[in-house]
């Protein structure tokens, strides 16, 4: 028997990318600046990861303008919604069943 | 090994937590937004369809839309997190609050006399609750959907 945390997500389950994907997963935009703040990287960090996650497929871009100023709104995509919901219900199965049963899998 | 195979599951649950817990924050300042906008919506026709002649004197609908609108916009265009409820229904419950303030004026300009005697309190009352109704709806929509999460 396998052990749960093999099918965790390998481009969520990282410390930056899940902060990103939980934000965008309870809301329906966030902008740049703002998830930037709230998990407090640095504007290349998140750049970079986002990259990661927009190559995935999970995260889509849309830069345009408020008055003059440029900003970037992120969201999830359908298809990142439904990883990020796979993701959880790995980690629930993982936090929430019996050591015993989990330490049974081979690694 | 991946540069994070200490990150455990744990963590990451409390990490998701945290996260998500900024974005419900963010929904419930607009819940508060709409609450505030209902109180000043139902304080405004009170007075107006119930108040003294000089209070009435004083109010007037274009600016009171004015004001709503306004700070409508500046919450759209301010707020940089939209919770999934509040961006599906800020700007349906915006438009209809806008008809239902329409509607009222509209019965305060033709139907609603100078001088009304009590018989006009019950309708006035109505016409009130059904002017800010969509704000109130908003802000329980958005409330409850922040609580379930």
């Amino acid at each position: 028997m396998s052990h749960p945390r093999h099918a965790l997500d390998e481009i969520i389950h990282a410390p930056v990318r899940l902060s990103i994907m939980a934000m965008l997963a309870a809301a329906e935009t966030v902008e740049f600046g703002y998830l930037r703040d709230t998990i407090e990287v640095s504007d290349s960090l998140l750049s970079k990861h986002l990259q990661t996650l927009e190559k995935a497929g999970y995260v889509r871009v849309t830069k345009g303008f408020v008055g003059k100023r440029p900003r970037t709104w992120l969201a999830l995509t359908d298809e990142g919604r439904d990883a990020f919901q796979s993701y959880m219900a790995v980690l629930r199965q993982i936090t929430q069943a019996p050591p015993s049963r989990l330490d049974a899998g081979t690694d | 090994m991946t540069d994070h195979a200490d990150f455990s599951a744990e963590a990451a649950l409390r990490e998701v937590e945290r996260a998500q817990g900024a974005v419900r924050r963010a929904g419930r300042r607009a819940a508060m937004f709409f609450l505030t906008l209902w109180l000043i919506s139902t304080a405004y026709w009170l007075a107006a369809l119930l108040g003294p002649e000089a209070v009435r004197d004083y109010s007037g609908l274009g600016l009171f839309l004015a004001v709503g609108v306004v700070l409508v916009a500046r919450l759209v265009f301010r707020e940089r997190v939209y919770s999934r409820m509040t961006a599906r229904i800020v700007y349906p419950v915006t438009g209809a609050f806008v008809g239902t303030s329409v509607l009222a004026s509209l019965y305060t300009t033709f139907l609603h006399p100078l001088e009304p005697g009590p018989q006009w309190v019950v309708p006035d009352v109505v016409v009130t609750l059904v002017a800010g109704a969509p704000l109130l709806y908003g802000a329980v929509r958005v409330l409850r959907s922040e609580n379930d999460r």
